[in-house]
């Protein structure tokens, strides 16, 4: 670019190329042109490039073949297969957000059997489900702020990509606290009330102690255990849902903000 | 060569953005009008990219759906940029499906071989004619040598005479990223079509 350079040197391909299509500051262009005086090399291949341009400018604007015009049909047609995935994906949300809920109603019969059941393992129940009822509210909580965001971001996807790393630390933290959740409930089910740490629980508990028994019988007392062992794996069950559709939501909705 | 003055976009135009509303409400016919007008612009990208008439067809035609069902995320300055980007991700996936077929496919001819058929220069005779159509046939040719990102900013800045402006927008990246692209595409295609030992006007007195 310097009137001192050799006069056999590498020309700077890209300075030439801006300075073709007028792309160069002031100073700059000044600057090659006073080079350009001076060296052939530059100079002609610079006048390559011209000719290079004049010669893809000749490449004729065709006609289109037909209108592109789109119908009633072409929009209302079905996905096709290639898209089919993420169309079924598109319920992910709605599997997820169901599955909280049926989680959240789980836990609440679970309380108020806890509640009314007598001896220590009702208690016990009773304690588990408080820890579990308020780590699904958080989980309902930090998944709405999931998908609130993510729409967000979905409505702003002309914009460049400026969401995308928080909706991800959003999720992981909601798998992060559902897992802790997931390993939480068995454990607490199994703990003894004074263990528990939480406060509530242990209120509950000493309601519940203050309460006579109401005369439990051994049949009685083996289905509730049953029952409470199936209420215990489908609220696993939900949660688990809740996380999977959670996760595919999460995929489908990043696919499709690339594809946008 | 396409008009690239911003009073061909039909946003920049007084009743643009109307059209570009309705259609995110949902109406289709203000969505055609805007088909009607960027279609010739969209179709020869995708024939530059793809170079075969019947590719940039399903090409475009793939660009405008897509932009249908995209138009409520529309939010940036230039809605020609925007169907533009569109239109080089549906080419992406045009070669991505030709890539697929098997070879020998009749829907498949040669990449540069079945360029349109063009109007005849009238000024020049049947020789001159034939090679023009020869030199055209190897540049285009050429261009489908480069990889995508270079094609993509030399059609839109040598074919179609975008402002690097506009491709940087298209291409969702920075103009010395634009800058840098042009640069690179062209230097292959100066080596390519010398190697190929095509000369343009101009062309060999300077080639070292």
């Amino acid at each position: 670019m310097k009137n001192l350079l050799p006069r056999r040197h590498t020309p700077d391909i890209e300075a030439l190329s801006a300075f073709l299509d007028g792309g160069l500051e002031a100073a700059q262009a000044r600057a090659l042109e006073a080079h350009l005086a001076s060296c052939d090399v530059c100079s002609g291949r610079l006048d390559v490039l011209r000719a290079l341009r004049a010669a893809l400018r000749e490449l004729p604007e065709a006609e289109t073949p037909r209108s592109f015009r789109l119908r009633r049909a072409d929009i209302e047609a079905p996905a096709p297969a290639a898209a089919a995935a993420p169309g079924w994906m598109r319920l992910a949300p709605a599997l997820s957000a169901l599955s909280v809920l049926v989680f959240a109603v789980l836990v609440g019969v679970d309380l108020s059997r806890g509640g009314g059941s007598s001896g220590q393992s009702g208690l016990t129940a009773a304690g588990a489900g408080q820890d579990q009822l308020q780590a699904s509210r958080s989980l309902e909580t930090s998944m709405d702020a999931d998908t609130s965001k993510a729409r967000t971001a979905d409505d702003d996807a002309g914009a460049p990509a400026a969401g995308g790393p928080d909706v991800g630390e959003t999720a992981t933290e909601a798998y992060a606290e559902a897992t802790a959740l997931a390993q939480a409930a068995p454990a607490g089910a199994v703990a003894p009330p004074v263990a528990s740490e939480d406060p509530d629980a242990a209120t509950l508990a000493d309601d519940a102690a203050l309460i006579p028994a109401s005369q439990p019988t051994p049949a009685g007392e083996q289905d509730n255990d049953e029952s409470d062992l199936l209420l215990r794996t489908l609220e696993i069950a939900s949660a688990a849902v809740a996380l999977g559709a959670a996760a595919i939501a999460l995929i489908s909705w990043t696919r499709r903000r690339r594809e946008a | 060569m396409i008009d690239p003055t911003p009073e061909a976009d039909p946003v920049a135009a007084p009743d643009g953005a109307a059209y570009v509303r309705l259609a995110q409400a949902g109406d289709l016919d203000a969505f055609n009008a805007i088909v009607d007008f960027h279609q010739r612009l969209v179709f020869n990208l995708c024939l530059r990219m793809l170079g075969s008439p019947a590719a940039a067809e399903d090409a475009a035609q793939d660009a405008f759906l897509s932009a249908w069902r995209n138009i409520r995320s529309f939010r940036g300055a230039s809605l020609r940029a925007w169907l533009l980007r569109i239109a080089a991700n549906s080419c992406t996936d045009e070669l991505r499906r030709r890539a697929r077929r098997p070879v020998g496919s009749l829907d498949a001819p040669p990449p540069g071989e079945d360029v349109p058929i063009e109007v005849a220069d009238p000024g020049a005779g049947p020789e001159a004619e034939a090679l023009r159509r020869e030199q055209r046939r190897t540049v285009q040719a050429a261009l489908l040598r480069l990889p995508h990102d270079q094609r993509l900013a030399v059609v839109m800045c040598d074919v179609q005479g975008f402002a690097y402006e506009e491709i940087a927008e298209a291409m969702r990246t920075s103009v010395g990223t634009v800058k840098s692209r042009i640069a690179r595409g062209r230097e292959k295609l100066r080596r390519d079509l010398l190697k190929a030992g095509e000369h343009p006007a101009g062309w060999e007195r300077h080639t070292p």
